[in-house]
């Protein structure tokens, strides 16, 4: 049988910031976005905060009505980052079978060193975690740990008990009589829309779960019905990937929520240019080129015109056909802002005619379909060689003094942007 | 006269940027503020309650957020500079 430990941290970025300044302990908090207050939601809410219903994703006048007391503290992600490359030293001195799950997440295999999952062994491995993160990082800093026999059932068993709860789902017999007691969107990997799925099929629980056929949930799930047959019975075969093993990235994107609503070319240009800027960065610092060119962007909000067939999503996402294009690989900033400006042109109408002006809140661009860089033949014409010769040199600079100190003209009077990382870490290797 | 700013609506925290001197020890292989002295007065550290770096190209910085006398501090480190700032306070 396997022993398997999830680690969760709770209320991870606040309770960071509380480890930092012990005036914040004991106090509702909310973390917002890093390097603004405005058009920001919470990004975590304190165990205090959370009392009061405060929630990660609210807005901020959402948080204030539900508790006026709640004190705003502006993320610092090299903060939390730095903490969890802390915490997961820590976990990878038990075992190298580490999966980093997100920023505040991960999941530790000790089959074999430790006994079963309810044997002392374990427990007191988990015990012995949680003391060492307190001791090492902070006393203030908490976590969830849960242990069971697969992934699946050793993060339900750590969010059963928080803050700081240890619970141990020692086999399938024990998991079957957490899983009739919960709810079906208790488990991950059943969400809001599955769970409403369900329902609607007349199943209401875990118990009503696993006497639906195979093949029933095949019809109507497809390929998830069998994930859905087996999360019913505690059946999870899904290995754990240590971080050292992890796919390279699919894409690498950027957006960004600009502080007022804009209809204005120059300055749309203007960030979008920035952001492409910041996702060629990446490209080249990994030596991937990419072709497939994705551009977003949401609309500032607005009462739906009565009559106006609009292409946007819920939330005013545009989500329309003809936001992808295809170009040459490459890792040229201004070639794929080209390709995003394209898009954008052609995506932008539809917000034109839902009556506002065309005036947008955030836009996003992305690069896909990337491949490793290969050594290219020198170009016949000498330009090439000279701006290649020029981005190589801006980014020599920029490594050393910082992100944007050599930039392009046109973005010299530009709003600030940091590049911000992503929750699930996705594009970060840990070096521990 | 102090100069700073707040920030987010936490109104008893100061952000400030002001050079001072620090008297620091070492202990192991990592360097730790002992006391600093800002407006006419020393401020003993009584306990360090977070390190994190961050980076500026490539320009490391240590971050030490502090108590003392049950106020906040946190003090940065710029260690290609060799120099230390007072970054933020929170004062009674």
């Amino acid at each position: 049988m396997r022993t398997i430990l999830h680690i969760d941290f709770n209320s991870y970025f606040a309770t960071v910031e509380q480890q930092a300044n012990p005036r914040l302990r004991g106090k509702p908090i909310g973390v917002t976005g890093g390097d603004r207050m405005v058009r920001t939601v919470i990004e975590a809410a304190s165990v205090e905060a959370k009392r009061f219903g405060v929630k990660t994703g609210m807005q901020i006048w959402q948080a204030k009505q539900l508790c006026p007391q709640i004190i705003l503290v502006q993320g610092d992600c090299d903060k939390y980052l730095e903490t969890t490359k802390r915490f997961l030293a820590i976990l990878n001195s038990y075992s190298p079978y580490l999966e980093v799950f997100s920023i505040d997440e991960c999941f530790l295999e000790v089959t074999g060193d430790s006994g079963p999952p309810q044997g002392r062994g374990t427990v007191k491995m988990a015990q012995d975690i949680k003391s060492r993160i307190r001791n090492e990082i902070g006393e203030w800093i908490t976590c969830s740990i849960g242990i069971s026999y697969n992934k699946l059932m050793a993060k339900l068993a750590g969010s059963l008990y928080k803050p700081d709860g240890l619970v141990v789902i020692a086999d399938e017999q024990a998991a079957m009589w957490i899983l009739d007691r919960i709810e079906l969107d208790e488990i991950c990997g059943i969400g809001g829309r599955i769970k409403k799925r369900l329902n609607n099929m007349g199943i209401f629980n875990f118990a009503q779960l696993r006497k639906v056929p195979l093949e029933a949930l095949l019809a109507s799930f497809k390929s998830y019905g069998q994930i859905l047959y087996h999360m019913a019975r505690g059946i999870d075969e899904s290995p754990i990937v240590p971080f050292y093993e992890k796919e390279e990235v699919k894409s690498i994107g950027h957006r960004h929520t600009i502080d007022h609503d804009t209809n204005n070319p120059e300055e749309i240009k203007q960030i979008l240019l920035k952001l492409t800027e910041l996702v060629t960065r990446r490209l080249r610092a990994k030596k991937l080129v990419g072709k497939t060119i994705h551009c977003w962007y949401r609309a500032a909000f607005q009462m739906h015109t009565p009559g106006v067939e609009l292409n946007l999503h819920t939330g005013c996402v545009f989500t329309g056909d003809d936001m992808q294009a295809t170009i040459n690989p490459t890792q040229d900033g201004l070639e794929i802002f080209k390709a995003g400006w394209k898009i954008f042109n052609q995506i932008w109408p539809a917000c034109r005619q839902a009556g506002i002006g065309g005036k947008i809140r955030m836009i996003g661009v992305s690069v896909s379909n990337l491949r490793p860089q290969t050594p290219q033949n020198l170009s016949l014409l000498p330009e090439m060689n000279r701006q290649e010769t020029i981005i190589k040199t801006v980014d020599k600079i920029n490594d050393k003094y910082g992100e944007f100190t050599l930039q392009r003209g046109i973005l010299l009077d530009s709003s600030k942007m940091r590049r911000m990382p992503n929750p699930f870490l996705s594009d970060r290797r840990f070096k521990l | 006269m102090i100069f700073g700013f707040y920030l987010g609506n936490n109104k008893s925290m100061l952000e400030i940027s002001e050079p001072v001197n620090v008297w620091v020890f070492f202990k192991g292989n990592s360097i730790q503020p002992w006391c600093f002295f800002w407006n006419k007065r020393q401020i003993k550290v009584e306990k360090i309650n977070l390190v994190h770096t961050s980076k500026e190209g490539s320009n490391l910085f240590y971050h030490f957020s502090v108590s003392s006398g049950g106020n906040f501090y946190r003090l940065q480190f710029d260690a290609g500079k060799m120099k230390w700032t007072l970054e933020a306070v929170e004062e009674e």
